[in-house]
C-alpha cells in the first residue's frame, strides 16, 4: 500500500487520512461507550449511584445475585461504614444493619458473603480496614466455613479484594463490562416481574423474606438444604458431605482477631445458629460431631487466649430445635435463621434484656463452662432424637441416597415455591 | 498491569501517548527515551513495586558486563562473557527455580528446607532471554549499546517486558534510537491503533469466552471428577484455540502499543495451527522464542554433538541424526522448562521434541522413498495431524499437575466411556436413534458428571467452536492485513475479510475498529491474566 502522507509526530494537525482515521475512531469509540455508560448508570444494576429509582424499573438490583462478592467489595469502598456484619449468607439475609442496637458506630453495613470461607473473612476484612474506617466488626462464625476440602470459594477474586479499590476501577467494572450490561437487561426484566420484591439492599442487606420470596413449603426446603449439605458432589461447594480439617482454618481465625487487635476494632464473635436438624443431626449424619466438639473447644481457646468473648447460638436450644413446619417462626430452612431469631442474638450479645428470649439460647464459651455446655447438648441431643422421629428419619434419607449415588428426588424439589 | 486492564487501557495507554505528543510538539525529542523507560518502570512498578529493584539489578549487571565485554580481548573477554552467561542463569533459576528445585534437593538429601518467600517476578524469563542473547551476539561481534539508558529501554520496554516477543538488540536499534522519532508517525498510530484493537479483542472476546468453557473442565480433572468424553474432547479442542487467541492477541497488542510509541516490534505469531507439520509450527508460533531456542540452543549443541561424533570417527550420517535429535531433546526440554518449573511443562517441551524427531524421521523415510505428494487432501490432512498433535500437547501446558493431566488424557481416550450427553444428542438430528440404540455410548460404568456450566447450551459451544476455526484457518491474520515491515508482500492469504480488503485508513476500517475496541472493552473488565504473563 503506498503511503502518500507521512507526517513526523503524532499530531500537527496536518489532516491526513491517518489523522482522520484515529480520530474518527477515538470518537466512535468514546460515543458508544459514553452511550452504554449512560444506560447502565441509569438502570445501577449493582445498586452503587443512586442516580435513578423507580419501581417496576430498578429498584431490585438484580445484578448483585451472582456478583455478591464482587459487589461488596466495591460497596465497602463506596459506603466506608464504621460497623460491618460479617459472616456468610446467615449473616447476609439475616441480620438487618438497620437494628437499633448496631447503632454505636454508624454507618453499618452487612458485609455477609454467601459461603464464604474463614480464609476469605480474613481477606474481606483486610480489604475492609483497607477502604474504609471499621471500628467494630460482628461476625457471625459456620461449622463449614472451616472446611479445609475448600479453603477459598471459586468465587473469591484475589485480583479484586486487598486492595484499594480505585473509582476507575469500579466504575468501570460496574458501567463498562459485558456482564453490567447484561445484568442491566436483567434488572428491568425482573423488576418489571416482581416490582414488590426488594432483595439487595443498598445497606448490603438482604432480607430472608425476599430470599425465601413465597415461600409455601418449608419441610421441603429444610430437606433440600440438608442434602446440599451432606452432597459428597466433587463438584459441589464442600459442606458436610466431604469435610476436611486442617490447623490453617484457626490460624486464619486466630490472624482475624489480630488483625481487630492490631486495629482498635470491637470484634464481637458469635456461633451462628444454624436449626438443630442441620448443625446437629446432619453433622451427626457426615461423622463430624466429635469434630465439630473440637472446633467449638478451639475457637474458644483462641478467643480465650486474645481475651475476646465468643458467644455461642448453635446446638440443642429452644430456637434451634424449633418444630419444621409451614411457616416457621425463627427459621426459613435449617440453615438461614429468621429476622427475629437474629433480634434474639443481637440482644443477647449486647446483654438487653427480653422477656420473649429463651433462657437456653446463647452461651459464652468459656474454659470453665465449655465441657459441661458440651456435655449437656450431647444429652439434649439424646432428647431431642427420642422426640422428633420424623426429622432423624429424614436426615438417615438423605444420608442413604447420596450414598446410593442418586440424584435430588424431583417431586420434592416441585411444591417448595408457590409459582405465583 | 495488564494490557487488557482499566487501569492500562484509560489512564496508562493515553496518558503515554499524550506525553509522547507533548515531547514531539515541544521538539524536546531527546526526552522520549527517558519517558518511555520512565513510563515502563510505572508499568513494571504496578505488578509488584518488589520486582522494579529485581529488573534494575539485572540490567545494570548486564550493562556493566557488556561493556566489559566488549572493552576486553581475548581470555579476558571470555571471562566476562561466560560471567555474563553465568549471571543470567544464576539469576533465572534464583529467582524462577530455586523454590521448586530447592525443595526436591533438600528433600532427597533429607534436609527440612522452608521455601523463600518470594514469586517469580513477571516477566523475568523473558528479559534474561534477551539480555542472554545480547550477550551472545555482542560477544560474537554484533552491534552493542553504549547508552545505558537505550541499554535500560531495549530490556525492559513496556510493550514486551512481561510476555515477549523476545527481541533481540538488532532488529529494534534502529528505532530505539536515531529512528525512533520518524517512526513516531500519524500512520503508525493509526495502524497500531487498529493493530491493538484486533489484538484485543481476540483477548478479551475470543480466548476469554473460550476459557468460561474450557476452565470448569480443567478444574473438574483437578478434582479427579470423572469427565465425560464428548466435553472434554470440546475442552481441549477449545483450549487449543484459547491459547491461540490469547496468545495472538497478545502479539497482536504489543506490536500495535509498539507501533503506537514509535518501536519497531518483530512479528512473533504467524498462524501457527496452518502449519503442515511441527517444524512448520515452531516457525510459526512465538517466533522469537522459536529463533532463539534454534539460534542460541539448538544451532551450538548440534554442532557441537556432532563435533564430538566426528571425533569418535563414526559414521557422518549417523552422526548428523544423532546429534539433531539429542540437540532436538535437549532444546525442546529446555523449551519447556523456560516455561515453568513443573513436569508437566518438561514434560510439554520433551513431547515437542519427541514430535520434531517423528517429523525428522518421516521426512527422511519420503525422502528415501521419494514421496513428493503435494496434493491440497495430504496438505489439509497434514494440517489436522500436525492441529492434532500440537492439541494433544496444549494438555500437559495446561494442566497443574500430572494426576490432573492424566485424569485428561484417560477421558480423551474412552476409559470413561463414550456417554454421549443428552444435550449433544439433541443436536445430532437423524444420528440420535442410531447412537441411543448402539448402547456403546452408555455403557454403565461411564462418566456423566456434566462439567460444562449449564448456562453454556451445545450451540453455543459448536457456534464458538465453529467462529474459533474460521478465524484460524479461513481468515487472513494481522501480519497479511497489515502492512508493517513489508510484512503483507509475503502474505500467505490474501488480506480480505468479507470484502473488506486489506486495512486502509478508511472510514469503514475506523467503524470496524470502534466496534472491536468497544466490544474488547466490554468483555475486558472481567480481569483475566494473559496465559503467558506467568512465564
Amino acid at each position: 500500500m503506498p503511503v502518500q502522507y507521512r507526517s513526523l509526530y503524532i499530531l500537527n494537525f496536518n489532516m491526513n487520512k491517518y489523522k482522520v482515521y484515529i480520530i474518527a475512531t477515538v470518537l466512535l469509540s468514546v460515543c458508544m461507550i459514553s452511550i452504554i455508560c449512560a444506560c447502565t448508570l441509569i438502570v445501577d444494576p449493582y445498586g452503587l449511584y443512586d442516580v435513578y429509582k423507580k419501581n417496576g424499573f430498578n429498584l431490585q438490583k438484580e445484578g448483585v445475585r451472582n456478583k455478591i462478592r464482587y459487589v461488596k467489595a466495591i460497596e465497602i469502598a463506596l459506603r466506608r461504614p464504621a460497623t460491618v456484619l460479617m459472616g456468610s449468607s446467615r449473616v447476609h439475609d439475616g441480620i438487618n444493619p438497620d437494628h437499633p442496637l448496631l447503632n454505636q458506630y454508624p454507618p453499618v453495613y452487612n458485609y455477609g458473603i454467601d459461603m464464604i470461607r474463614i480464609k476469605e473473612v480474613k481477606e474481606y476484612l483486610k480489604h475492609a480496614i483497607q477502604n474504609a474506617p471499621i471500628k467494630r466488626v460482628v461476625l457471625g462464625i459456620d461449622f463449614f466455613m472451616f472446611n479445609a476440602a475448600e479453603k477459598l470459594n471459586p468465587a473469591f477474586d484475589p485480583l479484586l479484594v486487598g486492595k484499594k479499590i480505585s473509582p476507575l476501577d469500579y466504575v468501570y467494572t460496574t458501567l463498562l463490562t459485558r456482564t453490567a450490561v447484561v445484568d442491566s437487561f436483567k434488572t428491568m426484566a425482573i423488576n418489571r416481574k416482581s416490582p414488590d420484591r426488594l432483595e439487595f439492599l443498598p445497606n448490603g442487606y438482604r432480607p430472608a423474606k425476599y430470599v425465601f420470596y413465597r415461600l409455601k413449603d418449608y419441610k421441603k426446603l429444610h430437606y433440600y438444604t440438608n442434602w446440599i449439605f451432606l452432597t459428597k458432589d466433587p463438584c459441589s461447594t464442600p459442606f458436610y458431605g466431604i469435610y476436611k480439617i486442617n490447623d490453617e482454618t484457626f490460624n486464619d481465625f486466630e490472624e482475624i482477631i489480630s488483625i481487630c487487635k492490631n486495629n482498635k476494632i470491637d470484634l464481637m464473635l458469635f456461633i451462628t445458629p444454624a436449626h438443630c436438624t442441620l448443625d446437629g443431626e446432619a453433622i451427626s449424619a457426615a461423622h463430624l460431631s466429635e469434630n465439630m466438639d473440637n472446633w467449638k473447644r478451639k475457637l474458644m481457646k483462641i478467643c480465650s487466649d486474645h481475651h475476646t468473648i465468643l458467644w455461642d447460638f448453635s446446638g440443642y436450644n429452644s430456637i434451634t430445635t424449633e418444630e419444621v413446619k409451614s411457616p416457621m417462626k425463627y427459621y426459613w430452612d435449617s440453615s438461614h435463621f429468621s429476622e427475629l431469631a437474629s433480634d434474639y442474638i443481637l440482644k443477647r450479645m449486647y446483654h438487653i434484656s427480653d422477656p420473649n428470649i429463651p433462657a437456653d439460647f446463647g452461651v459464652i464459651l468459656k474454659l470453665s463452662n465449655v465441657e459441661q455446655y458440651l456435655m449437656e447438648t450431647k444429652s439434649k441431643r439424646a432428647q431431642y432424637i427420642l422426640t422428633h422421629k420424623g426429622e432423624i428419619n429424614s436426615i438417615r434419607d438423605i444420608v442413604k441416597m447420596i450414598d446410593a449415588n442418586l440424584v435430588f428426588p424431583d417431586e420434592l424439589s416441585r411444591g417448595i415455591f408457590t409459582t405465583n | 498491569m495488564l494490557f487488557n486492564s482499566a487501569n492500562f487501557l484509560f489512564l496508562f495507554l493515553p496518558a503515554v501517548l499524550l506525553l509522547l505528543y507533548v515531547v514531539g510538539t515541544l521538539k524536546k525529542q531527546a526526552l522520549i527515551p527517558l519517558l518511555l523507560f520512565i513510563a515502563s518502570m510505572v508499568f513494571y512498578y504496578q505488578s509488584n513495586p518488589l520486582f522494579v529493584p529485581i529488573l534494575l539489578v539485572s540490567i545494570s549487571i548486564n550493562y556493566l558486563l557488556s561493556r566489559a565485554i566488549i572493552n576486553s580481548f581475548l581470555c579476558r573477554r571470555n571471562i566476562w562473557f561466560y560471567a555474563a552467561l553465568l549471571f543470567n542463569i544464576t539469576y533465572l533459576a534464583v529467582f524462577k527455580y530455586l523454590n521448586i528445585f530447592g525443595l526436591h534437593l533438600f528433600s532427597l538429601l533429607g534436609i527440612s528446607w522452608s521455601p523463600v518467600a518470594i514469586s517469580a517476578p513477571l516477566g523475568i524469563s523473558f528479559y534474561t532471554f534477551i539480555q542472554i542473547a545480547y550477550m551472545i551476539d555482542i560477544y560474537s561481534g554484533d552491534d552493542d549499546e553504549k547508552n545505558p539508558l537505550f541499554y535500560a529501554l531495549f530490556v525492559s520496554n513496556f510493550a514486551y517486558l512481561t510476555a515477549g516477543p523476545l527481541v533481540r538488540y538488532c532488529q529494534i536499534k534502529e528505532t530505539l534510537k536515531g529512528k525512533l522519532l520518524g517512526i513516531l508517525s500519524s500512520e503508525n498510530l493509526a495502524k497500531g491503533l487498529t493493530l491493538f484493537a484486533v489484538g484485543l479483542f481476540k483477548k478479551a472476546v475470543i480466548a476469554q469466552s473460550l476459557s468460561e468453557i474450557v476452565n470448569p473442565v480443567f478444574s473438574a480433572a483437578a478434582l479427579q471428577v470423572k469427565l465425560i468424553y464428548w466435553e472434554t474432547w470440546i475442552a481441549v479442542i477449545l483450549y487449543s484455540f484459547q491459547i491461540y487467541f490469547d496468545f495472538s492477541g497478545y502479539s497482536d497488542m504489543a506490536l500495535g502499543i509498539g507501533l503506537m510509541i514509535g518501536i519497531s516490534i518483530p512479528w512473533n505469531f504467524d498462524s501457527p495451527y496452518r502449519a503442515d507439520n511441527i517444524v512448520d509450527f515452531w516457525r510459526r508460533w512465538h517466533i522469537t522464542l522459536s529463533n532463539w531456542i534454534k539460534d542460541y540452543l539448538f544451532t551450538p549443541v548440534n554442532y557441537t554433538l556432532t563435533r564430538f561424533g566426528l571425533g569418535l570417527n563414526i559414521n557422518s550420517s549417523i552422526v548428523s541424526n544423532a546429534a539433531y535429535y539429542g540437540a532436538t531433546l535437549s532444546s525442546m526440554f529446555i523449551c519447556g522448562l523456560w516455561h515453568g518449573a513443573s513436569m508437566t511443562f518438561v514434560l510439554w517441551g520433551v513431547s515437542h521434541g519427541v514430535l520434531i524427531s517423528i517429523n525428522r524421521l518421516w521426512t527422511e523415510f519420503k525422502n528415501r522413498l521419494k514421496l513428493h505428494i503435494k496434493s491440497r487432501f495430504s496438505c489439509v490432512l497434514a494440517q489436522i495431524v500436525t492441529f492434532l498433535s500440537v492439541t494433544m500437547t496444549w494438555v500437559l501446558f495446561r494442566s497443574d499437575n500430572m494426576a490432573t493431566a492424566k485424569s485428561i488424557f484417560a477421558s480423551l481416550s474412552g476409559s470413561n466411556g463414550l456417554y454421549v450427553p443428552g444435550r449433544l444428542l439433541a443436536v445430532l438430528g437423524p444420528l440420535r436413534p442410531l447412537l441411543q440404540k448402539s448402547g456403546f455410548f452408555d455403557a454403565g460404568n461411564t462418566a456423566k458428571n456434566n462439567v460444562l456450566p449449564t448456562q453454556f447450551d451445545t450451540g453455543y459451544i459448536l457456534i464458538l467452536l465453529f467462529i474459533s476455526a474460521f478465524i484460524v484457518w479461513a481468515l487472513p491474520n494481522t501480519k497479511d492485513i497489515f502492512e508493517i515491515n513489508g510484512s503483507s508482500q509475503n502474505a500467505r492469504m490474501p488480506g480480505k475479510i468479507f470484502g473488506i480488503g486489506e486495512w486502509t485508513p478508511s472510514i469503514k476500517w475506523s467503524c470496524i475498529s470502534a466496534v472491536l475496541i468497544v466490544t474488547a472493552v466490554l468483555y475486558a473488565g472481567t480481569i483475566s491474566e494473559f496465559i503467558y504473563f506467568k512465564f
